[in-house]
């Protein structure tokens, strides 16, 4: 067997691992769909979270946006506090938006654990971000299967004139 | 600065899934056929050869080939896939393919002068690691596209 050939196995290999992860975190996701319970929430108060990385002269600054809420489970009300997934650079302008858009008082779903309904989510719908972890492990599996698949065929023994 | 990664990434993707096409459809669909060629005469001939901007000359071996295709029978000149330092060893490494020896080659039935030596196992694979790659990036931009995306909350 040549280096082609060997190579391509070992590359569709770990494709095939790669895979397997890949169906386990989206069977994560979908469970955590499936169990999270929506509920309709109240915004209390929001606010804007900032983290600065990077040195004096490279700085880059991420901001979140937060928010206080409220909301009833099981005919408890219960607070909790959640931060956005959608990390942004830059400026805060988005952020900004984003808290104008849930000002105290309104309402939107949010998603909380049943078993702890203090544990909060707010961007848990049936959507790509949502599955985006296991969609990157997906492409790179198949990327790799597909690149094990073209190896073993380049590995055909070649004719040299 | 992220929609100009985005859109350098899907540019990339497509760049490399079109060349992709059109080499499968070029080098596989088109249906090249195989056929014994016969080695009539062998010489060596030099050639350009560039690497890291630097142009060098490099040897291969030069064939006269006679092949029998669509009921009619062709003789074409061809030159060797092996490219070698000095003449000398462009020379033995054609001693492989001797006058009068077959060797498989690949034509299209509508163009019989238009062959290639790789078989079709070796373009497939090739032709597959351009489109993998292009179609992963393009897929991988459009993933990134949506992600992008201001969520909800």
């Amino acid at each position: 067997m040549n280096a082609a050939r060997i190579a391509s196995i070992i590359v569709a290999a770990t494709g095939m691992v790669t895979l397997a992860i890949g169906f386990f975190l989206l069977q994560k996701r979908l469970e955590l769909i499936r169990t999270w319970k929506p509920v309709h929430a109240q915004v209390i108060k929001g606010s804007i979270e900032q983290r600065t990385d990077g040195d004096a002269t490279n700085q880059s600054t991420s901001y979140w946006a937060c928010y206080e809420l409220t909301y009833t489970v099981d005919g408890k009300i219960m607070h909790a506090t959640a931060r956005s997934d959608d990390e942004l650079f830059g400026d805060n302008v988005m952020v900004q938006a984003k808290l104008v858009r849930h000002a105290a008082g309104t309402r939107g779903t949010v998603y909380i654990n049943p078993d702890n309904p203090t544990q909060v989510r707010l961007n848990l719908g049936r959507n790509v971000v949502t599955f985006a972890p296991a969609l990157w492990v997906l492409l790179a599996a198949v990327l790799l299967l597909l690149i094990g698949t073209s190896l073993w065929f380049i590995g055909t023994p070649a004719i040299f004139w | 600065m992220t929609k100009f990664v985005i859109f350098f990434l899907a540019f990339f993707g497509a760049v490399f899934s079109v060349a992709g096409s059109y080499l499968f459809y070029s080098q596989v669909l088109r249906g090249r056929k195989q056929t014994e060629a016969e080695i009539l005469s062998v010489d060596v001939e030099s050639f350009k050869t560039q690497d890291e901007g630097e142009v060098y000359t490099a040897y291969r071996a030069k064939y006269e080939i006679r092949f029998s295709a669509g009921g009619r029978l062709f003789q074409l000149p061809l030159s060797g896939n092996l490219a070698s330092a000095t003449a000398d060893e462009a020379r033995a490494k054609a001693r492989s393919n001797p006058v009068g020896s077959h060797r498989p080659v690949y034509y299209l039935p509508a163009r019989p002068e238009d062959i290639v030596l790789d078989s079709l196992g070796r373009r497939f694979g090739f032709c597959l690691l351009l489109l993998s790659i292009g179609l992963s990036v393009l897929a991988g931009s459009v993933l990134l596209w949506y992600i992008a995306q201001p969520l909800e909350w």
